[in-house]
Protein backbone atom coordinates (compact mmCIF):
# COMPACT_ATOMS: atom_id res chain seq x y z
CA UNK A 1 0.00 0.00 0.00
CA UNK A 2 1.00 3.71 -0.76
CA UNK A 3 0.54 5.86 2.52
CA UNK A 4 0.70 9.63 1.96
CA UNK A 5 0.46 10.64 5.38
CA UNK A 6 -0.20 14.39 5.90
CA UNK A 7 2.09 15.81 3.54
CA UNK A 8 2.82 19.30 3.14
CA UNK A 9 4.25 21.38 0.19
CA UNK A 10 4.97 25.08 -0.63
CA UNK A 11 6.50 26.55 -3.25
CA UNK A 12 7.46 30.15 -1.85
CA UNK A 13 4.76 31.56 0.11
CA UNK A 14 2.05 29.38 -2.07
CA UNK A 15 1.06 25.85 -0.30
CA UNK A 16 0.00 23.61 -3.34
CA UNK A 17 -0.25 20.62 -0.70
CA UNK A 18 -1.68 21.19 2.74
CA UNK A 19 -1.50 18.29 5.19
CA UNK A 20 -2.85 15.72 2.50
CA UNK A 21 -3.42 12.33 3.45
CA UNK A 22 -4.70 9.29 1.17
CA UNK A 23 -3.64 5.98 0.49
CA UNK A 24 -3.71 3.94 -2.66
CA UNK A 25 -3.46 -0.28 -2.42
CA UNK A 26 -2.58 -2.52 -4.29
CA UNK A 27 -4.57 -4.54 -6.69
CA UNK A 28 -6.78 -1.21 -7.43
CA UNK A 29 -6.83 1.96 -9.60
CA UNK A 30 -7.12 5.07 -7.65
CA UNK A 31 -7.06 7.99 -9.67
CA UNK A 32 -6.04 11.15 -8.08
CA UNK A 33 -8.28 14.22 -9.69
CA UNK A 34 -7.69 17.66 -9.49
CA UNK A 35 -7.77 20.59 -11.64
CA UNK A 36 -4.28 21.64 -13.18
CA UNK A 37 -1.54 23.06 -11.11
CA UNK A 38 -3.36 21.44 -7.79
CA UNK A 39 -0.51 19.38 -7.15
CA UNK A 40 -1.41 16.37 -8.39
CA UNK A 41 2.60 16.15 -10.22
CA UNK A 42 3.96 17.22 -7.56
CA UNK A 43 2.23 14.15 -4.84
CA UNK A 44 3.92 11.48 -7.49
CA UNK A 45 6.99 13.51 -7.29
CA UNK A 46 7.44 13.77 -3.36
CA UNK A 47 6.27 9.74 -3.58
CA UNK A 48 9.29 9.15 -6.13
CA UNK A 49 11.46 11.62 -4.04
CA UNK A 50 11.96 14.21 -6.68
CA UNK A 51 10.95 17.09 -4.63
CA UNK A 52 11.61 17.40 -0.91
CA UNK A 53 8.27 18.05 1.49
CA UNK A 54 7.88 20.64 3.86
CA UNK A 55 6.19 17.95 6.38
CA UNK A 56 4.39 14.40 6.30
CA UNK A 57 5.98 11.30 5.26
CA UNK A 58 5.42 8.52 2.61
CA UNK A 59 5.19 5.18 2.77
CA UNK A 60 5.64 2.31 0.69
CA UNK A 61 4.35 -0.97 2.05
CA UNK A 62 4.83 0.28 5.54
CA UNK A 63 8.71 1.26 4.55
CA UNK A 64 10.38 4.92 3.62
CA UNK A 65 11.16 5.11 0.34
CA UNK A 66 15.12 4.38 -0.43
CA UNK A 67 16.86 3.07 -3.43
CA UNK A 68 15.24 -0.50 -2.84
CA UNK A 69 12.02 0.94 -3.17
CA UNK A 70 12.05 1.73 -6.52
CA UNK A 71 12.50 -2.04 -8.04
CA UNK A 72 8.58 -1.84 -6.86
CA UNK A 73 7.19 1.33 -7.88
CA UNK A 74 7.85 2.60 -11.06
CA UNK A 75 6.63 6.51 -12.33
CA UNK A 76 5.39 6.92 -15.75
CA UNK A 77 5.70 10.82 -15.91
CA UNK A 78 3.38 12.99 -18.82
CA UNK A 79 7.21 13.83 -20.35
CA UNK A 80 9.84 11.69 -22.22
CA UNK A 81 12.25 10.41 -19.82
CA UNK A 82 15.08 8.82 -21.77
CA UNK A 83 17.63 10.38 -24.02
CA UNK A 84 16.30 11.22 -27.30
CA UNK A 85 18.99 9.84 -29.35
CA UNK A 86 18.08 6.24 -27.90
CA UNK A 87 16.24 4.32 -29.69
CA UNK A 88 13.93 2.06 -28.13
CA UNK A 89 15.62 -0.83 -28.16
CA UNK A 90 18.70 0.92 -26.27
CA UNK A 91 16.31 2.52 -23.84
CA UNK A 92 15.01 -1.00 -23.04
CA UNK A 93 18.93 -2.04 -22.58
CA UNK A 94 19.68 0.61 -20.45
CA UNK A 95 16.29 -0.14 -18.29
CA UNK A 96 17.26 -4.12 -18.61
CA UNK A 97 20.42 -3.21 -17.03
CA UNK A 98 19.50 -1.30 -14.14
CA UNK A 99 16.50 -3.10 -13.12
CA UNK A 100 16.58 -6.50 -11.72
CA UNK A 101 12.67 -6.58 -12.16
CA UNK A 102 13.19 -5.65 -15.33
CA UNK A 103 10.51 -8.26 -17.62
CA UNK A 104 12.11 -8.31 -21.33
CA UNK A 105 9.03 -10.64 -22.74
CA UNK A 106 6.92 -8.36 -21.57
CA UNK A 107 7.90 -4.96 -22.80
CA UNK A 108 8.47 -7.89 -26.11
CA UNK A 109 4.68 -8.15 -25.75
CA UNK A 110 4.01 -4.54 -25.36
CA UNK A 111 6.19 -4.05 -28.31
CA UNK A 112 3.99 -6.10 -30.85
CA UNK A 113 0.97 -4.78 -28.55
CA UNK A 114 1.69 -0.89 -29.51
CA UNK A 115 3.24 -1.82 -32.75
CA UNK A 116 6.08 0.13 -31.96
CA UNK A 117 9.63 -0.17 -34.38
CA UNK A 118 12.55 -1.12 -31.56
CA UNK A 119 14.69 0.44 -34.46
CA UNK A 120 13.23 3.98 -33.94
CA UNK A 121 14.49 6.82 -32.47
CA UNK A 122 12.71 8.17 -29.11
CA UNK A 123 13.04 11.88 -30.34
CA UNK A 124 11.16 10.77 -34.23
CA UNK A 125 8.35 9.74 -32.40
CA UNK A 126 4.89 11.17 -32.29
CA UNK A 127 3.69 12.41 -28.95
CA UNK A 128 1.32 8.99 -29.05
CA UNK A 129 3.90 6.82 -29.59
CA UNK A 130 6.42 8.65 -26.89
CA UNK A 131 3.29 8.07 -24.69
CA UNK A 132 3.27 3.98 -25.38
CA UNK A 133 7.39 3.84 -24.74
CA UNK A 134 7.03 5.92 -21.59
CA UNK A 135 4.75 3.24 -20.71
CA UNK A 136 6.61 0.19 -22.06
CA UNK A 137 9.30 1.36 -19.97
CA UNK A 138 7.27 1.66 -17.10
CA UNK A 139 4.94 -1.36 -17.43
CA UNK A 140 7.87 -3.74 -18.42
CA UNK A 141 9.45 -3.59 -14.98
CA UNK A 142 7.57 -6.38 -12.59
CA UNK A 143 6.73 -3.56 -9.95
CA UNK A 144 3.71 -3.62 -7.25
CA UNK A 145 3.16 -0.01 -7.31
CA UNK A 146 2.56 2.02 -10.73
CA UNK A 147 2.69 5.85 -10.43
CA UNK A 148 0.82 7.49 -14.01
CA UNK A 149 0.70 10.66 -14.92
CA UNK A 150 -1.47 12.10 -17.34
CA UNK A 151 -1.25 8.82 -19.94
CA UNK A 152 -3.81 10.59 -21.72
CA UNK A 153 -2.84 13.90 -22.57
CA UNK A 154 -2.56 15.53 -25.60
CA UNK A 155 -2.65 12.14 -27.13
CA UNK A 156 -4.93 11.03 -30.42
CA UNK A 157 -8.18 9.10 -29.94
CA UNK A 158 -6.19 5.90 -31.32
CA UNK A 159 -3.47 5.72 -29.11
CA UNK A 160 -5.66 6.90 -26.23
CA UNK A 161 -7.96 3.78 -27.12
CA UNK A 162 -4.86 1.23 -26.88
CA UNK A 163 -3.52 3.00 -23.98
CA UNK A 164 -6.73 2.30 -22.00
CA UNK A 165 -7.16 -1.00 -23.09
CA UNK A 166 -3.91 -1.92 -21.33
CA UNK A 167 -5.60 -0.86 -18.26
CA UNK A 168 -7.96 -3.70 -18.40
CA UNK A 169 -4.92 -6.36 -19.48
CA UNK A 170 -3.05 -8.56 -17.37
CA UNK A 171 -0.32 -6.10 -17.29
CA UNK A 172 -1.88 -4.02 -15.10
CA UNK A 173 -3.91 -6.80 -13.53
CA UNK A 174 -2.97 -7.42 -9.31
CA UNK A 175 -0.53 -3.98 -9.44
CA UNK A 176 -1.55 -0.91 -7.51
CA UNK A 177 -1.69 1.75 -9.78
CA UNK A 178 -1.93 5.47 -9.01
CA UNK A 179 -3.39 7.74 -11.85
CA UNK A 180 -3.90 11.46 -12.68
CA UNK A 181 -6.08 12.82 -15.50
CA UNK A 182 -8.04 14.87 -16.67
CA UNK A 183 -10.02 12.74 -19.41
CA UNK A 184 -11.39 10.54 -16.72
CA UNK A 185 -13.94 9.22 -19.61
CA UNK A 186 -11.41 7.19 -21.45
CA UNK A 187 -11.23 5.00 -17.71
CA UNK A 188 -13.69 6.00 -15.50
CA UNK A 189 -15.20 2.21 -15.43
CA UNK A 190 -12.02 1.38 -14.52
CA UNK A 191 -11.34 2.94 -11.63
CA UNK A 192 -11.28 1.02 -7.93
CA UNK A 193 -11.23 4.22 -6.18
CA UNK A 194 -11.21 8.28 -6.39
CA UNK A 195 -9.50 10.53 -4.18
CA UNK A 196 -10.01 14.31 -5.40
CA UNK A 197 -7.13 17.28 -4.91
CA UNK A 198 -8.84 20.94 -4.43
CA UNK A 199 -7.10 23.97 -3.12
CA UNK A 200 -4.06 21.66 -2.08
CA UNK A 201 -6.36 19.66 0.36
CA UNK A 202 -8.42 16.19 -0.31
CA UNK A 203 -12.02 17.16 -0.72
CA UNK A 204 -13.01 13.63 -0.94
CA UNK A 205 -12.30 10.22 -1.34
CA UNK A 206 -14.44 7.27 -2.10
CA UNK A 207 -14.61 4.02 -3.84
CA UNK A 208 -16.44 3.75 -7.25
CA UNK A 209 -18.51 0.75 -6.80
CA UNK A 210 -19.73 2.23 -3.60
CA UNK A 211 -20.60 5.71 -4.76
CA UNK A 212 -22.39 3.58 -7.82
CA UNK A 213 -24.65 1.27 -5.59
CA UNK A 214 -25.03 3.30 -3.09
CA UNK A 215 -25.87 7.24 -4.41
CA UNK A 216 -26.61 5.96 -7.93
CA UNK A 217 -24.20 8.37 -9.14
CA UNK A 218 -20.95 8.10 -11.80
CA UNK A 219 -17.52 9.31 -10.91
CA UNK A 220 -18.12 12.41 -13.36
CA UNK A 221 -21.29 12.94 -11.31
CA UNK A 222 -19.46 13.34 -7.90
CA UNK A 223 -16.97 15.42 -9.71
CA UNK A 224 -19.46 17.83 -10.52
CA UNK A 225 -20.37 18.16 -7.23
CA UNK A 226 -16.78 19.32 -5.74
CA UNK A 227 -16.15 21.21 -8.44
CA UNK A 228 -19.23 23.40 -9.35
CA UNK A 229 -20.08 23.90 -5.40
CA UNK B 1 29.37 -0.58 -7.17
CA UNK B 2 28.40 -2.66 -9.95
CA UNK B 3 25.69 0.44 -11.07
CA UNK B 4 28.44 3.01 -10.00
CA UNK B 5 30.23 1.15 -13.44
CA UNK B 6 27.35 0.50 -14.78
CA UNK B 7 26.81 4.69 -14.81
CA UNK B 8 30.31 5.21 -15.25
CA UNK B 9 30.32 3.49 -18.38
CA UNK B 10 27.19 5.53 -19.56
CA UNK B 11 28.47 8.56 -18.80
CA UNK B 12 31.67 8.08 -20.56
CA UNK B 13 29.71 6.73 -24.07
CA UNK B 14 28.09 10.38 -23.20
CA UNK B 15 31.30 12.29 -23.52
CA UNK B 16 32.86 9.94 -25.89
CA UNK B 17 32.13 12.22 -28.94
CA UNK B 18 33.25 15.55 -26.89
CA UNK B 19 36.56 13.83 -26.16
CA UNK B 20 36.95 12.77 -29.77
CA UNK B 21 36.60 15.73 -31.44
CA UNK B 22 38.39 17.32 -28.88
CA UNK B 23 41.20 14.94 -29.61
CA UNK B 24 41.21 15.45 -33.38
CA UNK B 25 41.13 19.47 -33.08
CA UNK B 26 44.26 19.43 -30.82
CA UNK B 27 46.33 17.12 -32.98
CA UNK B 28 45.41 18.49 -36.03
CA UNK B 29 45.76 22.46 -35.08
CA UNK B 30 49.12 21.36 -33.16
CA UNK B 31 50.55 19.42 -36.38
CA UNK B 32 49.86 22.77 -38.50
CA UNK B 33 51.67 24.65 -35.70
CA UNK B 34 54.57 22.02 -36.52
CA UNK B 35 54.05 23.04 -40.08
CA UNK B 36 53.79 27.16 -39.54
CA UNK B 37 57.04 27.02 -37.30
CA UNK B 38 58.87 24.80 -39.94
CA UNK B 39 58.16 26.70 -42.56
CA UNK B 40 58.57 30.47 -40.84
CA UNK B 41 62.54 28.63 -40.06
CA UNK B 42 62.88 27.21 -43.20
CA UNK B 43 62.20 30.36 -45.13
CA UNK B 44 64.81 32.00 -42.41
CA UNK B 45 66.85 29.79 -43.20
CA UNK B 46 67.40 30.09 -46.99
CA UNK B 47 66.60 33.65 -46.59
CA UNK B 48 70.54 33.77 -44.43
CA UNK B 49 72.01 31.38 -47.01
CA UNK B 50 71.07 33.03 -50.16
CA UNK B 51 72.22 36.50 -48.42
CA UNK B 52 75.02 35.29 -46.34
CA UNK B 53 76.01 31.84 -48.36
CA UNK B 54 76.46 31.11 -44.69
CA UNK B 55 77.44 27.34 -43.45
CA UNK B 56 75.20 25.61 -41.50
CA UNK B 57 76.88 26.39 -38.41
CA UNK B 58 76.98 29.84 -38.93
CA UNK B 59 72.94 29.36 -40.05
CA UNK B 60 72.99 27.61 -36.23
CA UNK B 61 74.50 30.44 -34.92
CA UNK B 62 72.50 33.23 -36.13
CA UNK B 63 69.19 31.30 -35.89
CA UNK B 64 69.75 28.59 -33.94
CA UNK B 65 68.76 25.08 -33.78
CA UNK B 66 64.82 23.86 -34.64
CA UNK B 67 63.77 22.40 -31.66
CA UNK B 68 60.30 21.65 -30.62
CA UNK B 69 59.85 24.24 -28.02
CA UNK B 70 59.32 26.20 -31.37
CA UNK B 71 56.17 24.86 -31.74
CA UNK B 72 54.69 24.75 -28.01
CA UNK B 73 55.59 28.53 -27.42
CA UNK B 74 53.05 29.06 -30.56
CA UNK B 75 49.42 29.69 -30.42
CA UNK B 76 48.64 26.67 -32.26
CA UNK B 77 50.02 24.47 -29.84
CA UNK B 78 48.64 26.48 -26.50
CA UNK B 79 45.27 27.11 -27.73
CA UNK B 80 44.20 24.11 -28.65
CA UNK B 81 45.20 23.06 -25.00
CA UNK B 82 43.27 26.21 -23.84
CA UNK B 83 40.01 24.98 -25.31
CA UNK B 84 40.38 21.74 -24.17
CA UNK B 85 40.48 23.08 -20.87
CA UNK B 86 37.90 25.18 -20.96
CA UNK B 87 35.77 22.31 -22.51
CA UNK B 88 36.36 20.32 -19.47
CA UNK B 89 35.58 23.35 -17.27
CA UNK B 90 32.11 23.70 -19.04
CA UNK B 91 31.40 19.71 -19.08
CA UNK B 92 31.97 20.17 -15.42
CA UNK B 93 28.31 22.12 -15.32
CA UNK B 94 27.02 20.52 -18.16
CA UNK B 95 27.21 17.14 -17.04
CA UNK B 96 24.59 17.85 -14.26
CA UNK B 97 22.46 20.43 -16.15
CA UNK B 98 22.10 18.26 -19.35
CA UNK B 99 19.83 15.89 -17.51
CA UNK B 100 17.68 18.41 -16.64
CA UNK B 101 17.01 20.78 -19.60
CA UNK B 102 16.49 20.09 -23.47
CA UNK B 103 13.96 18.27 -24.86
CA UNK B 104 13.38 15.15 -22.54
CA UNK B 105 14.07 15.54 -18.77
CA UNK B 106 16.37 12.49 -17.86
CA UNK B 107 16.87 13.35 -14.18
CA UNK B 108 13.28 11.89 -13.80
CA UNK B 109 14.73 8.13 -15.08
CA UNK B 110 18.31 8.58 -13.17
CA UNK B 111 17.01 9.84 -9.84
CA UNK B 112 14.26 6.69 -10.07
CA UNK B 113 16.95 4.19 -10.78
CA UNK B 114 16.99 1.64 -7.88
CA UNK B 115 21.12 2.37 -7.12
CA UNK B 116 22.19 4.94 -4.47
CA UNK B 117 21.96 8.89 -5.87
CA UNK B 118 25.64 9.02 -5.03
CA UNK B 119 26.42 6.74 -7.43
CA UNK B 120 25.69 9.32 -9.85
CA UNK B 121 27.94 11.84 -8.20
CA UNK B 122 31.08 9.82 -8.17
CA UNK B 123 30.15 8.58 -11.98
CA UNK B 124 30.12 12.00 -12.87
CA UNK B 125 33.07 12.99 -10.88
CA UNK B 126 34.50 9.76 -12.15
CA UNK B 127 34.15 11.05 -15.95
CA UNK B 128 35.51 14.08 -15.51
CA UNK B 129 38.93 13.05 -14.19
CA UNK B 130 38.81 10.39 -16.67
CA UNK B 131 37.88 12.81 -19.60
CA UNK B 132 41.14 14.81 -18.30
CA UNK B 133 43.90 12.42 -17.67
CA UNK B 134 42.52 11.17 -21.47
CA UNK B 135 42.68 14.41 -22.67
CA UNK B 136 46.06 14.72 -21.13
CA UNK B 137 46.98 10.80 -21.88
CA UNK B 138 46.49 11.87 -25.34
CA UNK B 139 48.29 15.29 -25.61
CA UNK B 140 51.77 13.48 -24.36
CA UNK B 141 51.45 11.17 -27.20
CA UNK B 142 50.10 14.05 -29.93
CA UNK B 143 53.79 15.70 -28.85
CA UNK B 144 55.75 12.39 -29.77
CA UNK B 145 53.96 12.09 -33.17
CA UNK B 146 54.20 15.81 -33.43
CA UNK B 147 57.84 15.64 -32.71
CA UNK B 148 58.85 12.58 -35.03
CA UNK B 149 57.06 14.59 -37.97
CA UNK B 150 59.00 17.71 -37.33
CA UNK B 151 62.19 15.45 -37.11
CA UNK B 152 61.19 13.70 -40.78
CA UNK B 153 60.21 17.47 -42.08
CA UNK B 154 63.45 19.67 -41.08
CA UNK B 155 66.82 18.63 -42.33
CA UNK B 156 68.58 16.75 -39.31
CA UNK B 157 71.24 19.24 -39.29
CA UNK B 158 69.45 21.72 -38.24
CA UNK B 159 67.24 19.65 -35.43
CA UNK B 160 68.10 19.73 -32.11
CA UNK B 161 65.97 16.80 -30.20
CA UNK B 162 64.23 17.56 -26.99
CA UNK B 163 62.87 14.82 -24.68
CA UNK B 164 59.43 15.03 -23.69
CA UNK B 165 60.69 15.19 -19.72
CA UNK B 166 62.46 18.47 -20.92
CA UNK B 167 59.76 19.94 -22.69
CA UNK B 168 57.48 19.47 -19.66
CA UNK B 169 60.46 21.18 -17.24
CA UNK B 170 60.52 24.35 -19.45
CA UNK B 171 57.07 24.83 -20.57
CA UNK B 172 54.88 26.53 -17.75
CA UNK B 173 51.47 24.94 -19.29
CA UNK B 174 52.73 21.41 -19.66
CA UNK B 175 54.22 21.60 -16.04
CA UNK B 176 50.99 22.06 -15.02
CA UNK B 177 48.74 19.44 -16.69
CA UNK B 178 51.06 16.77 -16.81
CA UNK B 179 54.19 17.33 -13.72
CA UNK B 180 57.41 15.37 -14.11
CA UNK B 181 57.06 14.96 -10.26
CA UNK B 182 55.28 12.67 -8.75
CA UNK B 183 54.32 14.57 -5.44
CA UNK B 184 53.36 17.66 -7.82
CA UNK B 185 51.00 15.63 -9.81
CA UNK B 186 49.37 14.47 -6.98
CA UNK B 187 48.93 17.37 -5.46
CA UNK B 188 47.51 19.39 -8.81
CA UNK B 189 45.01 16.73 -9.63
CA UNK B 190 43.95 15.83 -5.59
CA UNK B 191 43.02 19.89 -5.86
CA UNK B 192 41.60 19.51 -9.14
CA UNK B 193 39.40 16.79 -8.20
CA UNK B 194 38.45 18.54 -4.88
CA UNK B 195 37.91 21.77 -7.12
CA UNK B 196 35.47 19.71 -9.03
CA UNK B 197 33.91 18.10 -6.04
CA UNK B 198 33.05 21.98 -5.06
CA UNK B 199 31.68 22.97 -7.91
CA UNK B 200 29.46 19.81 -7.97
CA UNK B 201 28.11 20.66 -4.35
CA UNK B 202 27.29 23.82 -5.43
CA UNK B 203 25.68 22.66 -8.83
CA UNK B 204 23.49 20.66 -6.22
CA UNK B 205 22.48 23.20 -4.19
CA UNK B 206 21.57 24.95 -7.20
CA UNK B 207 19.39 22.45 -8.24
CA UNK B 208 17.85 21.45 -5.10
CA UNK B 209 16.94 25.55 -3.74
CA UNK B 210 16.96 26.75 -7.37
CA UNK B 211 17.61 30.90 -6.78
CA UNK B 212 18.31 30.76 -3.34
CA UNK B 213 20.53 28.18 -4.19
CA UNK B 214 22.69 29.71 -6.00
CA UNK B 215 23.28 32.29 -3.48
CA UNK B 216 24.39 28.94 -1.08
CA UNK B 217 26.06 27.45 -3.96
CA UNK B 218 28.03 30.68 -4.26
CA UNK B 219 28.65 31.08 -0.33
CA UNK B 220 29.36 27.19 -0.26
CA UNK B 221 32.41 27.48 -2.91
CA UNK B 222 33.79 30.92 -1.42
CA UNK B 223 33.27 29.31 2.14
CA UNK B 224 35.67 26.54 1.65
CA UNK B 225 38.11 28.12 -0.16
CA UNK B 226 38.17 30.45 2.04
CA UNK B 227 38.94 27.74 4.65
CA UNK B 228 41.77 25.97 2.86
CA UNK B 229 43.68 28.65 3.09
CA UNK B 230 42.96 30.17 6.13
CA UNK B 231 46.45 28.70 7.57
CA UNK B 232 48.13 30.32 4.97
CA UNK B 233 46.31 33.95 5.00
CA UNK B 234 46.93 33.45 9.43
CA UNK B 235 50.39 32.20 9.38
CA UNK B 236 51.51 35.01 7.12
CA UNK B 237 49.41 37.65 9.11
CA UNK B 238 48.53 36.65 12.91
CA UNK B 239 51.08 34.23 13.32
CA UNK B 240 53.83 36.14 11.90
CA UNK B 241 55.40 32.64 9.61
CA UNK B 242 55.14 30.94 12.88
CA UNK B 243 54.85 27.53 11.57
CA UNK B 244 57.24 26.11 9.02
CA UNK B 245 55.67 25.61 5.20
CA UNK B 246 55.21 22.01 5.75
CA UNK B 247 53.21 22.47 8.74
CA UNK B 248 51.13 24.66 6.85
CA UNK B 249 50.79 22.90 3.83
CA UNK B 250 49.95 19.41 6.35
CA UNK B 251 46.92 21.47 7.96
CA UNK B 252 45.89 22.63 4.34
CA UNK B 253 45.89 18.78 3.42
CA UNK B 254 43.81 17.88 6.35
CA UNK B 255 41.58 20.71 6.00
CA UNK B 256 41.17 19.74 2.32
CA UNK B 257 40.15 15.99 3.60
CA UNK B 258 37.37 17.54 5.90
CA UNK B 259 36.27 19.72 3.07
CA UNK B 260 36.13 17.06 0.82
CA UNK B 261 34.68 14.02 3.29
CA UNK B 262 31.61 17.46 4.03
CA UNK B 263 31.39 18.39 0.14
CA UNK B 264 30.44 14.55 -0.47
CA UNK B 265 28.18 14.70 2.69
CA UNK B 266 26.18 17.26 1.24
CA UNK B 267 26.00 16.24 -1.92
CA UNK B 268 24.64 12.67 -0.70
CA UNK B 269 22.20 14.64 1.69
CA UNK B 270 20.83 16.81 -1.38
CA UNK B 271 20.44 14.27 -4.02
CA UNK B 272 18.45 11.49 -1.50
CA UNK B 273 16.77 14.30 -0.06
CA UNK B 274 16.02 17.75 -1.24
CA UNK B 275 17.19 17.41 -5.18
CA UNK B 276 14.39 18.92 -7.77
CA UNK B 277 13.52 17.59 -10.67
Amino acid sequence: MIEVKDIVKRFGRKTVLDQVSFTAEKGQITCLIGVNGMGKTTIMNAIMKLTPLQAGEILVDGEKVTKDTFEKIVFIPDATIMLPHFTIEMAMEFMKDFYKNWNQRRADDMLAFFKLNRKDKIASLSKGNTAKVNLLLGLAVDADYILMDEPFSGIDIFSREQIAEVFTSHLIEDRGVLITTHEIGDIEHLIDKVVILNDGKIQKEFMTEDVRELEGKSVIDVLREVFVQ
Amino acid sequence: MKNFFKLLNFELNRVMKLLLILMGFTFIVQLVGVFVARSNYLTHLEMIQQNEGSSVSQVLQSIGYFSFDRVVNSLFFIGPIMICVAAIMFYIFLIWYRDWFGKNTFVYRLLMLPTARINLFFAKLTTIVLATLSLVGFQLIAIQIEMLVMKWTVPGEYVMEVTLRQLIEIHPVLSLIAPNQFELFMSLYGAGILTVIILFTAILLERSYRMKGVLFGGTFVVAVNLLVILPLILNQTIFDSFLYNGEVLLIILALGVIVLVGSIWLSKRLLDEKIRV
